[in-house]
């Protein structure tokens, strides 16, 4: 038996990937364990190991091609056996979406890279909008008759908007015929995306719906709404087009959504680092470690994420979500875009190790090594912007994140201090976008006094 | 219109057969001057003699064998075996010869012939003399099953089963032969394989036969007020009107199914398959339900007795909970 | 041994010559098929060509025809698995014979029976039967159309050894007997019923007695001798017609095995040896010639040409068209109006 070659689902979220390239040929033999392929996921490139030895028997997909997760690129086998005539998606591991993704894929049709949070926030929408009656099971499906759910189809509802009276708690047909607005012949979409089309005047008709039967889901909104913006900037005149990356597309599609869904507000504050810069000095002169300002930094900022809650709690629906650890997002800039590894439980480390952890990360990154599992998971974020002597800036969070601190340049400043006397400064900007819906104004202050604190008296850092 | 018994009707369907055509005759045991176990045959020795209403030996093989027999060399028999539970005695003659001689010979073959068997409990016949094996014939290809449910029904299904050419399972009803209900006077059959809906209605469809469907009746009546019960009578389970119980279905959207067999293996999994299998799936709005009979044989005391088989108060007892 | 004796040579002589040469021929041609037609199914189930299993006839060849040649077409006659001898006593085209044993659309059963289903109403072979004893109550019923009618035709009912312990065999005779149907039973005591032997499954030497149990005539006759055997079944048809059911035990033996799976593990050697020497066809060839109504020569040509009719019957059979998947579904119930 020709054994597949597919392409791995090498995250929990990943559901496309790239191949970069081939480092067999068919006809080649090659061990197992042996580095078979390169792909680009949309966060990370890895090389895919030979599950089995044997000889490439086919190729089936070139260097360029998007793949959808688990589906066979190749085959290994002996030598002269024959190979399937058609590729098939080998069964089990395929979700709904990413079977989706290989309809939508083999009729030629581009497929927006869905993000991380997809499946959560489509989740929410449903708990945001439902009626509580509804039976929700552990896969977030909805108990509903074979005629309920041909009703709701019909009439374009959803039946997370229908309670339930059934006597095991589903939907029966009696629920979907008296649910409201049941007669409306609107598209069929969440509540949602309904609502973000609305702000953005994004006409739903228009849209292709990628959820079941058709529906419009969050992320076909978003989807269109970015079309209609390529399209304007391509009014512009004479352009270079060229495809973009999964990488641009996760960061195009999540930007975005935080943009469309996070009111945000930025808060500014000027922190005086002149002690900090002769602390760090001072030990690096006695530590094998070096370390930068920014470990200082995130050190800081983790301890104050510690100390106030209200900086690492999200929305889920009707619920605000607190989550426990401080998981501290860091954006690394690369080539060709951004990415933002996690150091989790960065309060519990030392100095030392979180320097140490951060470096690694970020070296990881730039070499494109790193796994999509280690960009995930983030409670909160920091973004350094200092080293391009950037003063101030409106990052923006990074959901399901509430948000995000900007660390800009730290310059010499001449200061009066209370007396009046006039001496030499070092002064940095911290720029702390906060989703206004989950954090008050005077909550991101509070949380940027304490950070102050700490990096004004940078003992009470490292104790 | 004038009112007979189960039982006549019948006779007057052998009768009436016997007389319109020569090659019809009928056999079993104590068929002539006893006139039957039940009474059914009481009289015909005296029309038709002794040649074409043979009393035959206790031997059920050899009934159905040569019922197949004289069928394939042209004889349209009508063989009686005294308790349905005997035809086991006779069940290779009948699955293994009489069913498969057409399709094993490439079509050059006929079987014209009636097994009529009297099945179900209530008697007090115990466990083997009141049985209701209707799936085991439906399971054999080449069989057909008719179970009528009332006198009219017997009447119009037993010509037409003695007409046919191929073997014909003829599951009469223990309970039912001294059950009268109107039956015209005039010449009539009955198509096999359609069903009749014995009583219209908009909220749940109940299929069922044989002595189930007067049962079924009765509590779709006495709940009138609460559900519109539609009764859909298949009365030939082979060839079974699949689209009179997919239209039904898709119509009411509940689906019940009540038979006196045995639950496990039972028909009914084939009748909910159909609905399951068909577009008026997509109607439903409750799962759909069987009710049959428990999976133990027919005991012999009375109150058992009727608990093995579905009653009057399980019947409304799935109903609601089918409702629900 | 091996020889008839002094009597039985008598009597055959005396047989043949009452009847026609034409006759003669129409048995002996018959006798010389059933062998090359066994034969030539052996060679094709050793090869693989056809499959399934198969029981073949060969050494019993004088029981179906010298019974049959008794019969018209229009008398009916039954059939067991080992059904080839019978099928073609009956009278049938060995083309669609061999057509069906490969499975053909031009075969009996359009492909559908095989070797176990052969039947051909048309000249009242009522069929096959992959099931012992599985005809004798389908025979009895078709005397009951006999009888009813009352045409002056007989039903043939053959049957082995083994079969004389099934319940049919008790329920079906003894229903023909107390209705007097005009059905010839004939048990083909080949000796063995697969591999356990007559005499250990039964415990009567002659098992033509069980016949006064029933109130008929019995008798056994040698089955390896087509005058023998002609002769009782002219008898039995007689009484059939007249007064009821017969019962004839034909003592013969099969030369292959059971099937075509069968080592011969439970036969000696010697044994077959035996019968091999009781061969019923160059006892009837000796007939003939010593009759003088055929020569050697004659003798020699049918038998070629029964060799030339089994390869003509191959031939058409290899060319005939498989069943269409198409007609899977067809005929399992007849049309009725």
């Amino acid at each position: 038996m020709a054994y597949e070659i597919i392409m791995p689902k090498a995250g929990m979220a990943m559901e496309t990937g790239t191949v970069i390239q081939w480092f067999k040929q068919v006809g080649d033999y090659v061990e197992s364990g042996e580095p078979l392929l390169e792909i680009e996921t949309d966060k990370v490139s890895m090389e895919v190991e030979a599950e089995t030895s044997g000889y490439v028997l086919s190729i089936l997909r070139e260097p360029g091609e998007v793949v959808p997760v688990i589906e066979t690129i190749g085959y290994l086998g002996e030598k002269g056996e024959q190979v399937p005539d058609a590729p098939t998606a080998s069964g089990g591991a395929g979700t709904e979406d990413s079977a989706d993704e290989t309809a939508a894929q083999s009729s030629g049709k581009e497929t927006p890279a869905s993000d991380v949070s997809t499946a959560d926030f489509d989740r929410t929408s449903s708990a945001e909008t439902g009626s509580s009656s509804v039976p929700v099971s552990q896969d977030g499906k909805i108990a509903a008759t074979p005629a309920a759910k041909r009703l709701a189809v019909e009439r374009n509802i959803d039946l997370a908007d229908v309670s339930a009276s059934g006597a095991h708690g589903e939907v029966k047909l009696r629920d979907v015929e008296h649910a409201e607005g049941s007669a409306a012949s609107q598209s069929p979409a969440s509540p949602l995306a309904r609502k973000m089309a609305e702000s953005e005047g994004v006409r739903l008709e228009d849209v292709e719906g990628s959820g079941p039967a058709g529906r419009v889901m969050r992320r076909d909104v978003v989807a269109a709404f970015a079309r209609t913006r390529e399209i304007e900037a391509g009014e512009a005149g004479p352009a270079e087009r060229t495809a973009m990356s999964g990488m641009r597309k996760a960061i195009r599609d999540r930007m975005l959504e935080s943009h469309l869904t996070m009111p945000p507000v930025t808060l500014n504050a000027k922190v005086d680092v002149t002690e900090l810069m002769e602390f760090r000095a001072r030990l690096n002169a006695e530590s094998e470690i070096r370390f930068s300002l920014n470990d200082f930094i995130l050190k800081a900022t983790a301890k104050a994420v510690k100390e106030h809650p209200q900086v690492r709690t999200a929305i889920d629906g009707d619920e605000l979500v607190t989550w426990a650890s401080v998981h501290l997002g860091m954006a690394v800039a690369v080539e060709n875009g951004l990415m933002v590894p996690v150091i989790p439980d960065a309060d519990r480390l030392t100095l030392s190790e979180l320097s140490v952890r951060a470096r690694d990360l970020a070296d990881k990154v730039k070499a494109g090594k790193i796994s999509p599992d280690a960009l995930k998971g983030g409670t909160f974020t920091v973004t350094n912007l200092g080293m391009f002597g950037i003063h101030s800036f409106t990052p923006i969070i990074n959901p399901p994140q509430s948000a995000i601190l900007g660390v800009n340049t730290a310059d010499q400043e001449l200061v009066m201090d209370d007396d009046g006397a006039v001496s030499r400064r070092y002064r940095m900007m911290l720029s702390l976008t906060i989703d206004h819906r989950v954090i008050d104004g005077a909550q991101g202050a509070q949380f940027l006094a304490t950070l102050r604190t700490l990096l004004e008296k940078p003992l009470t850092i490292v104790v | 219109m004038r009112e007979i018994t189960y039982a006549e009707a019948i006779r007057e369907a052998m009768s009436e057969e016997m007389r319109r055509d020569e090659s019809v005759f009928f056999f079993g045991e104590d068929i002539g001057i006893y006139g039957g176990a039940f009474g059914v045959s009481v009289g015909m020795i005296d029309e038709f003699g002794a040649e074409r209403v043979r009393d035959t030996p206790i031997s059920e093989a050899a009934i159905i064998g040569a019922a197949a027999g004289a069928a394939v060399s042209g004889s349209r028999p009508i063989a009686e075996i005294q308790f349905s539970d005997f035809i086991s005695i006779g069940m290779d003659q009948l699955g293994n010869q009489a069913a498969k001689m057409r399709y094993m010979f490439g079509g050059h073959a006929e079987v014209p012939m009636v097994v009529r068997a009297p099945a179900g409990s209530g008697t007090g016949a115990a466990a083997q003399h009141s049985q209701s094996q209707e799936a085991w014939y439906c399971h054999i290809p080449g069989l057909k099953v008719v179970i009528p449910s009332t006198p009219y029904d017997a009447k119009g299904l037993l010509k037409t089963s003695i007409r046919d050419n191929n073997p014909v399972v003829f599951l009469e009803q223990k309970l039912l032969y001294r059950k009268k209900g109107e039956v015209p006077e005039e010449e009539y059959t009955i198509p096999l394989g359609k069903a009749d809906i014995k009583r219209e209605g908009s909220d749940l469809t109940i299929v069922t036969w044989g002595r189930m469907v007067s049962m079924v009746l009765e509590v779709a009546d006495s709940l009138k007020e609460q559900f519109s019960i539609e009764v859909l009578d298949p009365r030939t389970l082979v060839p079974l009107d699949r689209d009179a119980i997919v239209n039904s279905a898709r119509k009411t959207g509940h689906v019940l199914v009540v038979h006196e067999a045995v639950q496990t293996g039972g028909y009914g999994g084939e009748i909910v398959a159909t609905v399951a299998d068909s577009d008026a799936f997509y109607y439903l709005d409750a799962p759909v339900k069987r009710l049959g009979g428990l999976d133990i044989p027919i005991p012999y005391n009375p109150e058992l007795e009727r608990n093995a088989v579905p009653t009057p108060e399980k019947i409304e007892q799935a109903i609601r909970d089918l409702m629900a | 041994m091996g020889e008839l004796t002094e009597k039985q040579k008598a009597q055959a002589l005396k047989t043949a010559k009452s009847l026609s040469n034409d006759k003669l021929r129409d048995m002996y041609t018959k006798m010389n098929h059933v062998r090359a037609f066994e034969d030539k199914v052996a060679y094709f189930f050793s090869r693989g060509m056809v499959h399934g299993t198969t029981h073949l006839y060969s050494g019993e060849e004088a029981t179906a025809i010298g019974a049959l040649a008794n019969l018209d077409d229009e008398d009916l006659m039954t059939s067991t698995h080992r059904g080839h001898g019978h099928t073609i006593g009956k009278g049938i085209d060995l083309k669609k014979m061999m057509a069906e044993l490969l499975g053909k659309e031009s075969g009996y059963c359009r492909g559908k029976g095989g070797s176990m289903h052969i039947a051909d109403l048309t000249r009242g072979n009522l069929g096959a039967n992959g099931i012992v004893g599985g005809g004798i109550p389908i025979a009895t019923g078709a005397g009951i159309t006999l009888k009813l009618r009352n045409e002056g035709r007989v039903v043939v009912c053959f049957f082995g050894d083994g079969a004389l312990n099934e319940g049919t065999f008790h329920e079906s005779v003894n229903l023909a007997s107390i209705w007097d149907l005009p059905v010839i039973y004939i048990c083909e005591n080949n000796q063995y019923g697969m591999s356990f032997s007559a005499k250990k499954s039964m415990n009567v030497d002659d098992l033509s007695v069980r016949a006064k149990a029933y109130g008929i005539p019995g008798v056994t006759v040698d089955g390896n001798d087509i005058f023998a055997v002609y002769e009782a079944v002219k008898k039995a048809k007689k009484h059939a017609l007249k007064t009821g059911p017969y019962f004839i035990v034909s003592e013969t033996y099969r030369f292959m095995g059971h099937s075509k799976s069968d080592a011969n593990k439970y036969r000696s050697k010697e044994e077959i040896a035996e019968w091999k020497d009781r061969d019923p066809i160059p006892r009837m060839r000796a007939i003939l010639v010593e009759t003088g109504q055929f020569t050697d020569s004659e003798l020699d040509a049918i038998e070629e040409q029964c060799k030339q009719d089994i390869e003509e019957a191959v031939k058409f059979a290899e060319n005939s068209a498989d069943p269409s998947v198409d007609s899977i579904l067809d005929d399992v119930f007849a049309p009725s109006n």
